[in-house]
């Protein structure tokens, strides 16, 4: 498995390249997804729980090039963002910040998973700093598009999501690993 | 859980919409975005209206389509719009206990409950009209420029085909593998929480793997008929301009320019 960056000077191999295409096609899969939590009015859903994955699988920046693929497909209007929503419209409209805040939060995470690979607190806290880089980016647009202050912004998109968060940061900290060596024994 | 996605929500009809060149289309879509940040009275809003009605009427598609793409910014919008009544300071119209709605409240939320609601369906008009495969080829024309600042542009166009072709195959490869465990006894429904997450497992780790072995067999196969990236590379279908796409980016400046100068004169 190939997971270090590139050299500059050197083009993306074509196996590279596939690799990637199908991880996106993977996330596509999974990132419409979501399972209710009895406690929260929002559903758990499992677009960065993709991310997450891909990160474990591929590496920080092949997982972050499939984020931006899979971004690209959604644009384009399949129905691939979370509750089977997709379009320009998605990217463009109140919640499209979370999405290109994931961006920051795969390289973010994808960071400290490759550099600290075992040690699972470091992990997490790789995350965490992740998701609030998400957030912040989410919460920005979202107060800008919608007139909201801050305040209110946290409020609507950030605070209710955060229980569904944690629950995937620790499921992804669970089956990540085991993926990443079921995965390089199967290549 | 698991449908067929493979078309997105291209909706077939004949029209001028429909021929346009997906650049064109794309280019209309931002503008329009832009316009609806632009706009800022009753007018700039009215013209918004018009041009909106203009295209979804010359696109053929049915209104109800358009209006579908709305159904999941419904929370979005009454939060926003909620926030927006309560929380702007001005003449107070109506008041109780703690919660006041004001003038200036109620002409923000209007204001801001039209753009995203238009901004939702100019979008969907791009989506509607034209396949994935088309907008894919429109990207990859449009991010050309970025090959000068070394970004990968071909392959990334590449990567979009490859993913697209490949999510029906996965799809039912989820299919088949959730089938073949639950004939093995695996419950994917019941359970708690954690469950659940274990239950995952036997679901991801052989969709991971074929999704692997696919791709090695894919790239073998790639190399085997000579790609080796996008120079000199020739396409088989490729996008061209005509004078209908012209006129197109004729209109689409000319209501921006409109809208501009309603912005500045009121």
């Amino acid at each position: 498995m190939e997971t270090a960056m590139p050299s500059k000077n050197k083009k993306m191999s074509t196996r590279q390249m596939t690799i990637i295409a199908l991880m996106t096609a993977v996330t596509c899969i999974l990132g419409p997804l979501a399972i209710p939590l009895p406690f929260s009015p929002v559903p758990i859903s499992f677009t960065n729980l993709a991310i997450y994955f891909s990160i474990f699988v591929l590496g920080t920046y092949s997982a972050t090039v499939s984020y931006l693929v899979y971004l690209l497909i959604g644009m384009v209007g399949l129905p691939v963002f979370s509750g089977f929503a997709g379009g320009f419209g998605k990217m463009a409209g109140p919640t499209g910040g979370y999405l290109v805040g994931f961006i920051f939060m795969a390289l973010i995470a994808g960071f400290f998973v490759d550099r600290f690979q075992g040690k699972r607190v470091l992990q997490a806290a790789g995350m965490v700093l992740g998701t609030v880089v998400a957030y912040l980016f989410g919460t920005a647009w979202l107060c800008v598009q919608a007139n909201l202050s801050f305040g209110a912004g946290l409020a609507a998109g950030v605070i209710p999501y955060v229980p569904g968060d944690l629950i995937k940061i620790a499921a992804a900290l669970a089956v990540g690993p085991v993926l990443r060596k079921a995965v390089r024994r199967a290549a | 859980m698991i449908r067929d996605i493979t078309i997105g929500q291209y909706y077939p009809a004949d029209s001028i919409l429909h021929r346009l060149d997906p650049r064109v289309k794309f280019v209309g879509t931002i503008m329009f975005l832009v316009s609806l940040f632009v706009a800022n009275s009753f007018w700039g809003y009215l013209l918004a209206t018009f041009f909106l009605a203009a295209v979804i009427i010359m696109s053929k598609v049915p209104v109800k389509f358009m209006l579908k793409g709305l159904k999941p910014l419904f929370l979005i919008l009454l939060i926003t719009v909620a926030f927006n009544l309560f929380l702007i300071p001005g003449k107070v119209l109506w008041q109780f206990w703690i919660f006041k709605i004001t003038q200036e409240g109620i002409l923000q939320a209007v204001k801001i409950g039209i753009r995203l609601i238009y901004l939702v369906i100019g979008s969907s008009v791009m989506t509607l009209t034209t396949t994935p495969n088309q907008l894919t080829d429109g990207l990859e024309r449009l991010m050309r420029p970025l090959n000068k600042i070394r970004v990968p542009v071909h392959d990334i166009a590449m990567m979009m085909s490859i993913a697209l072709r490949f999510i029906p195959i996965l799809m039912e490869e989820t299919d088949k593998i959730m089938k073949a465990q639950i004939a093995r006894g695996a419950d994917f429904e019941n359970g708690n929480l954690i469950q659940k997450a274990k239950n995952l497992l036997p679901l991801l780790v052989p969709l991971f793997i074929s999704a692997f072995r696919r791709a090695d067999d894919l790239a073998m196969a790639m190399e085997a008929r000579c790609y080796h990236g996008g120079e000199n590379r020739t396409s088989m279908k490729p996008l061209k301009y005509h004078s209908r796409d012209t006129s197109a980016y004729l209109c689409i400046f000319l209501y921006l320019a409109a809208d501009i100068a309603i912005r500045v004169l009121v």
